[in-house]
């Protein structure tokens, strides 16, 4: 048995393992050891049992060529299904955690604004609920993830560092520190010039978001250290851009809209997942027009 | 023994003749074809994959994965789309025989 083994080992060597081959090994495997121990019964010894399976296998190039495999493509193959595990990873973990933290900003902005009647009492108590099971979930997604890469080949990683570090354009680095700037002092003036309790949650909330903001994005790169790849290089102008987009976009709001403070913290957390959405789609949809 | 090239063009009708008369995984195929050609013919293990992979791309077949004395194996089921081709293979074959016996 062991030689019959040896030789599919042998066949299938420097073949891309996908679901579609593995299954066909599977297959092959099954019927070449069913046929092996039929003949074994019917009184033939196991060399000629072997000889006789061997001799009926064929040659593989003639399933591979029907599957559209070549065995040059071995490489493309090891390299593209990692990485967009990676991808769907990052954004699951980011999502997730952004999703949970703003939902739980919600809860706490909830119970300084609304604590009039019991139901109100209730409902800021399921969302802060809803935002710890949130950031569980990206948490415990975030340990699974480790486990996966721990398996992934080295040869797949180095291409997928080669990518990430050519990623960030310059306008983006070059634009978004001056938007930021001018965002923070805005929003700097315009706390101080109409303080009230509103103001008061709406800048402690959009501050916890900029901190969750910065320990996702962070994370984002531990992640990626962990595993042995640096994924986009953390730069100060990246930090900026992460941290002081929502910001900015509230202010906007609360500026151009004349919402009051409490509406604005509301379309902060949406802003601030909605983001968070963008940035995980945007990173995805740039790895596949290159 | 017939060479596997004569045979070529009508591996898929032999495959699809198997599983019209029922549901059936690879080893049990190649036996069955091993024995309805009373051992005239043996299909190679690669020769088999490759036509239920084609018969699965054109739809005339599809397949699940079962249990077959403790292991997993995969089964494939003939298509509406698969008894029609098979249909017209047989056509195909009548005419076929017809004229290389006027050859022969």
């Amino acid at each position: 048995m062991d030689i019959i083994m040896n030789y599919i080992d042998s066949m299938f060597a420097g073949i891309p393992v996908t679901d579609e081959t593995s299954r066909l090994r599977e297959d092959i495997t099954a019927n070449m050891t069913d046929k092996y121990n039929e003949l074994v019964k019917e009184g033939k010894s196991g060399n000629e049992a072997i000889g006789t399976v061997i001799s009926e296998f064929g040659s593989i190039d003639e399933v591979l060529s029907e599957m559209g495999i070549t065995r040059g493509a071995v490489p493309v193959v090891i390299t593209e299904a990692p990485e967009k595990k990676y991808l769907s990873h990052i954004r699951t973990v980011s999502l997730l955690a952004a999703a949970g933290a703003g939902i739980l900003i919600l809860g706490i902005a909830l119970i300084f604004v609304l604590q009039y009647h019991t139901y109100e009492k209730i409902l800021s108590l399921f969302t802060i609920i809803a935002g710890i099971v949130f950031i569980f979930l990206s948490l415990f997604i975030r340990v699974g993830f480790r486990q996966k890469y721990a398996e992934i080949p080295e040869k797949a990683m180095t291409v997928l560092k080669a990518k990430y570090e050519a990623k960030r354009s310059l306008t983006l680095k070059m634009v978004f520190p001056f938007i930021c700037i001018f965002a923070v002092l805005f929003a700097l003036f315009s706390g101080i010039r109409y303080f009230n309790v509103y103001s008061f949650i709406f800048m402690v909330s959009v501050s916890l978001n900029l901190a969750v903001t910065a320990f996702v994005y962070t994370e984002k790169h531990t992640l990626a250290g962990m595993i042995g790849v640096t994924v986009p290089n953390l730069k100060a102008a990246d930090i900026l851009r992460e941290l002081t987009l929502p910001y900015f976009m509230c202010v906007l709001m609360s500026v151009t809209t004349g919402y009051n403070q409490f509406e604005i913290v509301v379309i902060s957390v949406v802003v601030y997942i909605i983001m968070h959405l963008c940035a995980g789609q945007f990173d995805t949809i740039k790895e596949n027009t290159k | 023994m017939i060479s596997s090239d004569i045979i070529r063009g009508y591996t898929d009708t032999m495959i699809l003749f198997i599983v019209s008369c029922g549901d059936s995984y690879g080893y049990e195929i190649s036996k069955q074809i091993k024995e309805i050609s009373e051992e005239n013919y043996v299909m190679k293990e690669t020769t088999l994959y490759s036509a239920l992979t084609r018969l699965e791309k054109n739809g005339f077949i599809t397949s699940y994965s079962g249990m077959h004395d403790g292991r997993k194996r995969t089964y494939y089921r003939i298509t509406d789309d698969g008894k029609a081709y098979y249909k017209e293979k047989c056509e195909e074959w009548e005419l076929t025989k017809e004229v290389i016996d006027k050859f022969i």
